[in-house]
């Protein structure tokens, strides 16, 4: 079985300043990963350079054996939800920030019908009249799930979560993170401070 | 009716009056001498240099020459919405040149050709000064378009990491922060047209005025350069933004750190 996510002695460099040295390591898929280390580390640019936002200065990515490219990272992105520690919901309300992707050309077609709205929330333990709630009043917990949620609507193979949602990493399952693990068909991944 | 002149004398007079201001940011300790000094200085120097390069451009009215006063004027435009905006120059200068020189060509034209219909298009005493009107707005509208674009596009950087990850292109991703900065770069236009007569009378039409034109004429002048000025910048913005979206970011969408001028 070859790697869903393999990093080959990738250097990465932001602002004159080295983030990622030489780093390697392969993911399988099913397998879930935890990256730790001291805050400031480099462990959110690990999954940042993944998703091509920065620039690698040497070394390959590899992405389902693919080297990550200008043309190959639309493939990474679309089948990786990534959940920042703070996530950005990007809309006004709970029910804009769930649909948002589908407002995107790619996902255009594939609009969830309210009841697939609900089905996700109940999943996630969230009460269905949070689709009514502004995004700024959310707790952080909450924007979480919700990121979890759209990540679960847009059927994302694979899950990137900064710290914050340490449950992902300390193998204490919850019934969000199970009802995530169960739905994603490859290896899910987390970044959490020791 | 001729305008009476302001002879050397009552031009001194007239300097006299800065000292009012002068004295009296000194005395809430506002020390602005020296900027005050030389923003005078050079408004005088730079308004006397274009008085003797009119003079000698009206007299001679060769399309050729006036073509070049509206090309360096463009140039010197560009150069200063980029320094304005905070974008280095030598990414972005052709971008935003076509941007202006696209937009300004067309709204000049469209209302000394169409509109005005003067008996050679290449008049000096039309072309110069409604184009130099319209560039000056434009160039606002450009600063604050550019500024408030990369800016919000900086300071959201997150949020528009998770548009493209939600699978936005980048068109789409950029588009609320595209939106909004059109919006305050016109913006100012659009209530200037609102509150246009009611809270001040416009430049030109005072100037059309004390040049003893009829109020009518002035009126109907002012209107044709609001609309010119309105329809370039707006045309302007658009067009400059979206070439730039095409040089500030990366293969893999994401904004390239060297185009920002950092202070």
């Amino acid at each position: 079985m070859s790697p869903i996510i393999r990093f080959d002695c990738v250097s990465v460099i932001v602002h004159e300043k080295t983030i990622l040295s030489d780093i390697s390591f392969a993911l399988f898929p099913g397998e879930k990963a935890v990256l730790c280390g001291k805050s400031g580390s480099g462990k959110s640019s690990v999954l940042r350079t993944l998703l091509g936002l920065h620039p690698i200065k040497s070394g390959t990515v590899y992405f389902q054996e693919q080297p990550l490219t200008p043309s190959s990272v639309q493939t990474v992105r679309s089948c990786t939800a990534y959940i920042g520690q703070e996530p950005m919901l990007g809309a006004e309300s709970v029910r804009e920030a769930l649909l948002l992707p589908f407002q995107f050309k790619t996902h255009r077609d594939h609009r969830p019908t309210e009841a697939q709205l609900i089905e996700v929330l109940q999943r996630l333990r969230l009460p269905a009249d949070i689709l009514r709630q502004e995004s700024s009043r959310i707790s952080g917990g909450e924007k979480q799930r919700i990121a979890l949620a759209r990540g679960l609507l847009l059927g994302k193979k694979t899950v990137s979560a900064g710290r914050g949602d340490q449950r992902i990493g300390r193998g204490k399952q919850t019934s969000r993170v199970r009802c995530f693990f169960r739905s994603a068909a490859d290896g899910p991944f987390g970044g959490s401070r020791p | 009716m001729e305008t009476l002149d302001i002879a050397l004398p009552r031009m001194a007079l007239l300097y006299g009056l800065c000292l009012l201001p002068w004295l009296l940011l000194r005395l809430i300790g506002l020390r602005l001498s020296r900027d005050i000094g030389i923003s005078i200085l050079r408004m005088s120097i730079q308004l006397a240099l274009v008085g003797i390069y009119l003079k000698m451009l009206f007299d001679l009215n060769h399309p050729w020459l006036n073509g070049l006063w509206i090309l360096v004027m463009l140039l010197v435009a560009d150069l200063s919405i980029l320094r304005r905006a905070g974008l280095k120059a030598r990414y972005f200068v052709l971008a935003t040149f076509m941007a202006i020189a696209s937009s300004i060509l067309f709204s000049t034209a469209y209302l000394v050709i169409l509109v005005i219909q003067p008996a050679h298009f290449y008049d000096a005493r039309y072309i110069v000064p409604l184009a130099g009107m319209i560039l000056g707005n434009c160039l606002q509208g450009n600063v604050i378009a550019l500024e408030r674009f990369y800016s919000a596009l900086r300071k959201n950087e997150n949020e528009y990491a998770t548009f493209l990850m939600l699978g936005a292109t980048r068109w789409e991703a950029v588009r609320p922060y595209f939106r909004d900065a059109v919006k305050a770069a016109i913006n100012p236009t659009i209530a200037g047209m609102a509150t246009m007569g009611l809270v001040s009378l416009p430049g030109m039409m005072t100037g059309q005025i004390l040049g003893g034109s009829e109020p009518w004429l002035a009126v109907k002048y002012q209107i044709a350069i609001m609309i010119c000025i309105f329809t370039s910048t707006t045309i302007a913005c658009i067009i400059n933004l979206k070439l730039s979206l095409n040089i500030a970011f990366n293969e893999f969408d994401v904004l390239r750190d060297e185009v920002i001028d950092k202070p």
